[in-house]
């Protein structure tokens, strides 16, 4: 289980966190919604310490993370995987050497295995076909999911998910989404998700925050979100289902 | 006091920055494998460089002395003089400037860029200390190649020299090379290739630093780029001044 403690973030005179608290069940896929510079990305930051909190604490299994020495935020960080926003593949490393540097660095799998488990995770994300190329060569879409086989290669406890299906087409965001849903139900992952896309939040979230200026302005089931009277909330929901509008020329 | 406290900010992150590399080279596992293509990257892959540098420089000084020590009849003294002053001091300065350029340029753009673009928050994520997986190695391949570099120049230059020579008189190479090293001894050359472990040291650490701690995207690299060569350069120099004066009272 990880809790978020009362946690404030400034950047600069920007109060990006304004004293968030929030639990985290196991097993469970909670969606972080809210609109652009809402704080979304650095919540999830704090949740694998790539930034500390100015006050408050993050709680993971009742261990303040906060006070990990080296090895032991190590051993933390190997139970998780995050996606980036933009894939952070590494430039250097071929398409099969990125999805395989995890298992590389923490396993000790004869090569002829990291070329199964590779092509495997490869295939999840429908890229097989592109192990030896270059992240240069990849669009958008496919680096992103890409960044997905990697983080995902370990079968982490925790999953982060930063924008998974921004920027790809409505088939391949379903198929991430359909992902992220069998990750939760094979493996048991906890999956914490930022987004804006809502097809794939209704989709794959059992739980729903809604964040604006630091704050929390929804906590609930995701089925909640049509009956709230959170006017953010309501125009979040609103958009996700919204038609061609009825012109009067 | 005010305008100044960037300095003192920049100062403070810089000590910190030097310290956490102690701490992880004297603590961590080292990352050899890392160490060896960045050994390659800054020293095999600047032979050319070095080389060519060494060879104009050494052409240039037997040129340049080769007039001076007419005017007093002192023509013999030339090989002499030649490498006392490239193994001494021009040899390693000159490596370490063409090194700082091409080398202290490249880390930071590298590291900037992966800054920018998350690919060390990936690492940290993964579970690998980004630290101990990119700046180490490349400081410690820094300190390793630059002395080697170092003789290589001088041995290029001292032929470069001898080409110089050639111009104005004949001698055989025999020739050249006995009296070349006549008045060398080793005082000449441990202080002149010892210091270049500082220079790679300031170079590595510099580009490092500067990419390591890139903010601002796109344009926060070129920056860093930028950055590193200019603050390398300088501070080469300013340590060759400290170096020579360390070196005159030991050697």
């Amino acid at each position: 289980m990880i809790e978020l403690v009362k946690i404030y973030k400034r950047f600069g005179t920007l109060q990006v966190l304004n004293g968030v608290s929030l639990t985290f069940k196991t097993g469970e896929n909670t969606v972080i919604l809210g609109k652009s510079g809402s704080g979304k990305s650095v919540l999830l930051k704090h949740v694998v310490r790539l930034l500390d909190p100015d006050e408050g604490v993050v709680l993971v299994d009742g261990q303040n993370i906060g006070e990990f020495k080296l090895h032991e935020l190590m051993e933390y960080r190997k139970t998780l995987g995050f996606l980036f926003q933009g894939a952070a593949l590494y430039d250097s490393l071929s398409v099969f050497e990125n999805v395989a540097f995890p298992i590389r660095r923490h396993t000790k799998t004869p090569e002829n295995e990291i070329e199964d488990q590779v092509m495997e995770a490869l295939g999840w994300v429908s890229l097989t076909n592109a192990a030896q190329k270059m992240p240069s060569e990849l669009s958008g879409g496919m680096r992103k999911r890409v960044g997905l086989a990697r983080s995902l290669i370990l079968k982490p406890k925790v999953m982060l998910y930063d924008e998974p299906t921004t920027g790809l087409d409505p088939i391949t965001s379903n198929e991430i989404s359909d992902l992220i849903l069998k990750l939760q139900q094979q493996f048991g992952t906890t999956g914490l998700i930022v987004t804006h896309d809502m097809p794939c939040a209704f989709k794959v979230a059992d739980r729903a925050i809604l964040l604006s200026e630091g704050n929390i302005l929804f906590d609930g089931g995701i089925a909640e979100i049509e009956k709230s009277d959170e006017p953010l909330v309501k125009t979040f929901y609103e958009t996700s289902v919204a038609k061609r509008p009825e012109l009067n020329l | 006091m005010e305008r100044f406290q960037p300095f003192f900010i920049w100062f403070g992150e810089s000590a910190l920055f030097l310290k956490q590399f102690f701490i992880c080279l004297f603590t961590q596992k080292f990352e050899w494998r890392q160490f060896l293509q960045q050994f390659d990257e800054i020293g095999s892959r600047s032979l050319i460089l070095v080389g060519i540098s060494g060879l104009a420089i050494g052409v240039v000084l037997s040129m340049q002395f080769n007039a001076t020590l007419a005017r007093f009849g002192a023509e013999s003294m030339l090989p002499s003089m030649i490498s006392l002053s490239v193994i001494r001091e021009i040899g390693p300065i000159i490596t370490a400037l063409v090194v700082a350029g091409r080398v202290a340029s490249g880390i930071g753009a590298e590291l900037g860029s992966m800054r920018v673009t998350e690919q060390i928050d990936a690492l940290d994520v993964s579970a690998v200390d980004s630290f101990n997986f990119l700046v180490v190695p490349r400081i410690m391949a820094g300190i390793i190649a630059l002395p080697i570099l170092t003789v290589y120049c001088d041995f290029i230059a001292i032929i470069g020299g001898y080409f110089g020579i050639l111009i104005e008189r004949t001698i055989t190479l025999q020739e050249y090379i006995s009296a070349a090293i006549r008045f060398l001894g080793p005082d000449d050359i441990f202080p002149g290739v010892l210091k270049t472990t500082v220079f790679g040291l300031i170079i590595t650490f510099v580009g490092s630093f500067n990419g390591y701690k890139t903010t601002g995207g796109t344009v926060g690299v070129g920056l860093s780029a930028t950055n590193a060569v200019v603050l390398s350069s300088l501070l080469i120099i300013v340590a060759e001044v400290v170096l020579v004066k360390i070196s005159i009272l030991f050697f």
